[in-house]
């Protein structure tokens, strides 16, 4: 706090040179001017003190402070957006962004809940390939935020959250103030960021910022969080001290790359492999990363298992084998996991079963595992994303994408023609196995085809008929979607697909896409989402940003009127119990009455359509909200579905 | 011939075990299954027509009576049991009748968002 030190001492000088009287600053009433008293002014008789009477202020305006320095240093990292709610402790950096910076780069974007806020960048990353930047208010603004930043830290994406603090006790006003700091408030979200900074002066403030978006978009990525002291941001900025500020520059962004001799001896692995499988989860990176992996697996002809973290694989591709997975990785020799996030369970199971029993998954005694991945480069112990301990054949710590060049190579250099011939005759079985998983796709969606509640087959169809021949970004999770997006549509471009949550804290995909529909605004891009209802009502303020800001969205609400996942949990121990399953529902369904979107989004300035529960009205009914997020606005369709 | 005539014959064999079978389940009430198959939770898993989902497999074309109750009692996989107090060999039945009772899907080849 020596800054803060200095600082009362400019103040009081400044007060001095305006000629108050010191017999005034006598008169105040606050602890700081009681205490400044006798050291200035011992000879002025002290006035008896007047509860009715303000002290007078020391000094009334100031031209330029701390946060317009802040400001300067957040102008200098990449950030286009800044997505916050209002909030008393970060107000000094709040008016500096819309004044001093003109609320450009960045641009505020108002949420209602630092949920959204936090989700909203979360998604925005992994489209935009940079973060945003979000301000959370002191204590309770970052405990809001928490379970989101939670959701993006296993998942690896970068955000740069700032939020306010007034470290000083003695500055502190009377009750509000005080519940809004803290001592220590970094440590709510210690355990599952990837560092975070208190820093108690302006040079400290500009330091952290800049490394705190260094180490965020540095793989391993993950959510970073400056604590800023508000005396520090409201503090006025004098000359002589802004003279001595300095900005650390941002260098260029490098990843760690894997091990040589380990990436040689992987390669040779691969090439000797009989059955080799690539199996890649939170692979891919940035725009090459897709392609890059197709260079792999051709050269090697080998079929891939997409874990679907992220957009790995052409979902079409000759290799894409992922709705085989069990088979193939009961066959595999060798397998190659590229940030698996969770190996283990590659060839572990605990089943869900009384006593949880362990379960060895069928696989050869041979098999040899090559993992490359960051995930041992951040490991914090508190919270499970970490999982369990899976020791791999071949460990190499790096990021995997940006490994994958050296491993391309280090295979040709391997492949003798012989070999690849060998390898070339492995891969024309491959392809010709591939059809059948798109036909088997086909003859499983048409099972409820007609029903109603429309099945969540139709639905993701329907969507796709209107959008496969836009460019388009489907920024949800496809797991409670039976995962047929992935098995029926041709996702083959990296900005289609972001993968999920990351810690599944429900709350996630609504923000999430809207922070997608954010980053490609003005592109021409199509960014249709399917939300579940749960999760939609956890974060549906989210809405009222999308048409506050005008960012085009097509939402469509799967609304199976239950938190789904918890009914089939419930069902399970009832089962097991061999109890009354007409309770399950109990604490369960969102229904009775049951939650009309369309006029919940209507309500937030939002196009809003349904309930609709017919299926042949949903293509028309895509076709229109479509016409309307083509205007740039956004849309909602409340799609009265099948639980899965 | 002798072996064809004996494939027949196994066959017939097994036919008649399967029908016999059949012949001894209770008698299914489809509508009554439809309600079952809601508040027993089945569709939780497998849809409320049976598609199937990434929770659970498509329930048809529905297989014989007896091994839909097998599974039904000693599920294979993870499934939860449904021992006779959860749901009777009857509310079983039911429950059999109203999936034998589904319709037939569309061939994909003549769904035009499919192709």
């Amino acid at each position: 706090m020596s800054r803060r030190a200095g600082l009362k001492r400019r103040q009081v000088l400044a007060g001095m040179v305006a000629a108050a009287p010191a017999a005034t600053l006598a008169s105040a009433g606050g602890a700081m001017a009681q205490a400044a008293v006798p050291a200035r002014a011992p000879s002025v008789p002290p006035v008896p003190p007047n509860e009715n009477v303000l002290p007078p202020p020391i000094r009334l305006t100031e031209s330029r402070s701390g946060s317009d320095f802040m400001v300067d240093v957040i102008k200098t990292l990449d950030l286009d957006y800044i997505a916050s709610l209002p909030a008393a402790t970060f107000r000094g950096l709040q008016e500096s962004l819309l004044n001093y910076g003109m609320n450009k780069s960045p641009e505020f974007i108002l949420c209602l809940h630092e949920e959204c806020a936090i989700a909203m960048a979360h998604g925005y990353a992994k489209i935009a390939r940079k973060p945003m930047a979000c301000m959370v208010h002191g204590t309770v603004g970052l405990q809001h935020a928490s379970m989101a930043i939670y959701n993006a830290y296993a998942d690896r994406a970068p955000i740069l959250v700032i939020s306010g603090n007034m470290q000083n006790t003695a500055a502190r006003r009377p009750n509000v103030e005080w519940n809004h700091a803290a001592l220590d408030q970094n440590a709510l979200v210690r355990d599952f960021t990837k560092w975070d900074a208190q820093p108690t002066s302006l040079e400290a403030t500009g330091e952290a910022l800049v490394q705190a978006y260094d180490l965020a978009t540095t793989a391993p990525m993950a959510p970073v969080l400056v604590t800023i002291d508000t005396d520090v941001q409201e503090d006025p900025l004098e000359k002589t001290e802004e003279a001595t500020l300095r900005i650390p520059k941002l260098g260029r962004r490098v990843h760690p790359q894997g091990d040589d001799e380990a990436v040689r001896d992987a390669a040779k692995l691969l090439v000797a492999a009989e059955n080799p499988v690539i199996y890649a989860n939170r692979y891919g990176r940035s725009e090459r990363a897709p392609q890059l992996l197709i260079q792999l697996a051709e050269l090697l002809h080998a079929p891939v298992i997409d874990g679907r973290a992220r957009m790995n694989f052409p979902s079409r591709h000759k290799y894409n084998h992922s709705s085989r997975r069990e088979q193939l990785l009961a066959q595999a020799d060798v397998l190659l996991a590229l940030e698996p996030v969770e190996l283990w369970g590659l060839t572990n199971d605990v089943q869900d079963l009384i006593g949880r029993p362990y379960h060895k998954l069928n696989r050869r005694p041979d098999l040899k595992i090559i993992h490359i991945g960051t995930e041992s480069l951040l490991v914090k112990s508190n919270y499970g994303e970490v999982q369990h301990y899976a020791p791999a054949d071949l460990p190499i710590a790096g990021d995997a994408e940006a490994t994958m060049p050296s491993l391309i190579e280090a295979v040709r250099r391997e492949l003798t023609p012989a070999r690849a011939a060998v390898l070339a005759a492995r891969g024309q079985k491959l392809a010709a196995f591939a059809p059948r998983l798109l036909e088997q796709a086909r003859a499983d969606a048409v099972y409820g085809w007609d029903a109603s509640p429309i099945s969540v087959a139709r639905t993701c169809m329907e969507l796709w008929d209107q959008i496969k021949d836009e460019d388009w970004t489907m920024p949800t999770e496809t797991v409670f979607l039976s995962d047929y997006p992935h098995r029926l549509w041709d996702i083959d471009k990296p900005h289609q697909w972001i993968g999920g949550s990351g810690a599944q804290g429900v709350g996630y995909n609504a923000p999430a896409a809207l922070g997608a529909a954010l980053a490609n605004k003005g592109t021409g891009r199509v960014t249709a989402a399917i939300i579940g209802d749960g999760e939609m009502m956890m974060t549906n303020t989210m809405l009222w940003t999308a048409a506050h800001h005008q960012i085009p969205l097509l939402a469509l609400v799967h609304n199976n009127r239950a938190y789904h996942m918890e009914v089939m949990h419930t069902l399970r121990m009832a089962d097991r119990r061999s109890r009354d399953t007409s309770r399950i529902h109990i604490g369960t369904d969102i229904a009775n009455p049951n939650v009309d979107y369309a006029t919940l989004a209507k309500a937030m300035g939002v196009y809003g359509q349904g309930p609709i529960d017919n299926p042949n009205d949903l293509g028309p009914a895509i076709r229109r909200a479509i016409e309307v997020v083509k205007r740039g606005e956004p849309a909602l369709i409340d799609v009265v579905s099948q639980p899965r | 011939m002798f072996t064809r005539i004996l494939t027949i014959v196994a066959a017939g064999l097994l036919w008649a075990g399967v029908a016999a079978a059949q012949t001894d389940a209770p008698r299914g009430d489809a509508q009554a299954g439809r309600q079952l198959f809601q508040a027993k939770g089945c569709y939780s898993c497998h849809g409320f027509v049976g598609q199937g989902s990434r929770e659970g497999p498509r329930l048809t074309p529905v297989i014989a009576f007896p091994a839909f109750v097998a599974q039904l009692r000693t599920p294979r996989a993870i499934m939860p049991p449904y021992e006779a107090a959860l749901v009777s060999d009857k509310q079983a039945a039911d429950i059999h009748a109203y999936l034998e009772s589904l319709p037939k899907p569309p061939d994909p080849k003549s769904v035009r968002l499919l192709q």
